[in-house]
C-alpha cells in the first residue's frame, strides 16, 4: 500500500493535501503556545522566570529524538525494503533534526548559565545530546561523501541505524548516571510531575513543533525529488549531446 | 510602561530568556525560508531542463510561446 506513494505524482498530490493540515495548526499552536509560555504561565517556585525557557527547550529536545528515530526507521526501511521514498525522507529529515538538536543545546546553555552557574558541563545528558548533534552532521556529510549517491545513501543509513543506540541512552541518561541535568518530569511511569498550567503550553509547543516538522519534511522531500529529477534530466541531455 | 519593562526584565533573567526565544525563532524560521528557497530554485531548474529537452522542443514546435 505504501509502495504506491513511491510514484512522485501521487506523493505530490498527497503532500499537497496534507500540507495545510500540518502548516496551519503548527503556526496556530506555536503562537498560542508562546502566548501561554510568556504571558499566561506561572514562574517556577525554584527557577523563577527562567522556567519559560523550558517551553522551547523541552519540545526541541523531544523533536531531536523524534526526528532521529524517524530518520533511523526510514533508513532501515530504505535498506531492507528498498522503498524509494525512504532514504529521501531520512535525507529530508536530517537538517531539521540537526536544527532542533542545536536549538535544544543552545537554549539549554542559556538556561544552565543562570540556574547552574555554567553554560556547559560534561554530564551524561548534555554529552549524549551533543553526540546526537554530531550524528546528524555525520549523516549529512556521509550522504554527500560519495560520487555515487546510492552509496552515500546506504552508508548514511547504516550510520543512522547504528547511532540509534544513542536515543535510549539520552532518554535514560538522567536515571543511569548522576547528572546535573534534572530527571524526567513529563514522560515518566508515575505520570507528569508538572502542573497543568505549565503542561498545557508545553504540549502545545510540542505538537506545534511536530506539525512544523511534518510540513517541512514534505516540503524538503518534494525538493529532493525535483533535484533527483533535474539530475536525471541533465544527465540524459548530456548523453544525448555526446551521442549527436 | 512599568508593566512592559517588568515583562521584558523577566525577573532579572530577561537576557537569557529573550536570547533563547530569539535563537529559536531565527533557527526555525531560517530553516523554513532556506527550504522554501531551495524548493523554488530546484523547481526552476527542472522547468528549465524540461524546456530544453529535445522531446519537449519537438512537442512544442507548433507552439510559438514555447520558444521564449
Amino acid at each position: 500500500m505504501i509502495q504506491q506513494y513511491a510514484n512522485p505524482a501521487r506523493f505530490n498530490r498527497l503532500a499537497a493535501t496534507l500540507m495545510p493540515w500540518f502548516a496551519w495548526p503548527a503556526g496556530i499552536l506555536i503562537v498560542v503556545g508562546l502566548y501561554f509560555a510568556l504571558f499566561n504561565s506561572p514562574p517556577d517556585y525554584q527557577q523563577g522566570d527562567t522556567v519559560r525557557i523550558m517551553y522551547v527547550h523541552v519540545p526541541a529536545a523531544w523533536m531531536a529524538l523524534f526526528v532521529y528515530t524517524s530518520m533511523a526507521l526510514s533508513s532501515a526501511v530504505g535498506l531492507i525494503w528498498k522503498h524509494p521514498l525512504a532514504h529521501l525522507s531520512a535525507q529530508a529529515a536530517a537538517p531539521i533534526g540537526a536544527c532542533f538538536t542545536f536549538v535544544c543545546l543552545l537554549t539549554g546553555s542559556l538556561w544552565g548559565k543562570p540556574m547552574w552557574g555554567t553554560w556547559w558541563v560534561w554530564d551524561a545528558r548534555l554529552t549524549s545530546v551533543l553526540i546526537l548533534f554530531f550524528l546528524y552532521l555525520g549523516f549529512m556529510a556521509l550522504q554527500n561523501a560519495f560520487d555515487d549517491p546510492a552509496r552515500g545513501e546506504r552508508s548514511a543509513a547504516i550510520l543512522a541505524i547504528i547511532g540509534f543506540i544513542n536515543v535510549p541512552i539520552i532518554k535514560f541518561s538522567v536515571d543511569w548516571w548522576n547528572t546535573l541535568h534534572q530527571p524526567a518530569s513529563v514522560v515518566k511511569m508515575s505520570g507528569p510531575a508538572i502542573h497543568s498550567s505549565m503542561l498545557i503550553p508545553l504540549f502545545m509547543m510540542g505538537i506545534g513543533f511536530t506539525l512544523y516538522f511534518c510540513a517541512l519534511l514534505l516540503l524538503r522531500m518534494k525538493t529532493l525529488m525535483l533535484a533527483r529529477r533535474a539530475r536525471g534530466m541533465s544527465m540524459a541531455q548530456l548523453h544525448q549531446q555526446t551521442a549527436e | 510602561m512599568q508593566m512592559i519593562s517588568d515583562f521584558l526584565a523577566m525577573g532579572g533573567y530577561g537576557g537569557f530568556i529573550w536570547s533563547a526565544y530569539g535563537a529559536v525563532a531565527v533557527i526555525l524560521i531560517g530553516l523554513l525560508v532556506i527550504s522554501l528557497r531551495e524548493l523554488r530554485t530546484t523547481s526552476a531548474e527542472v522547468a528549465a531542463l524540461e524546456a530544453n529537452s529535445p522531446r519537449r522542443r519537438r512537442n512544442n514546435a507548433d507552439n510559438k510561446d514555447a520558444t521564449s
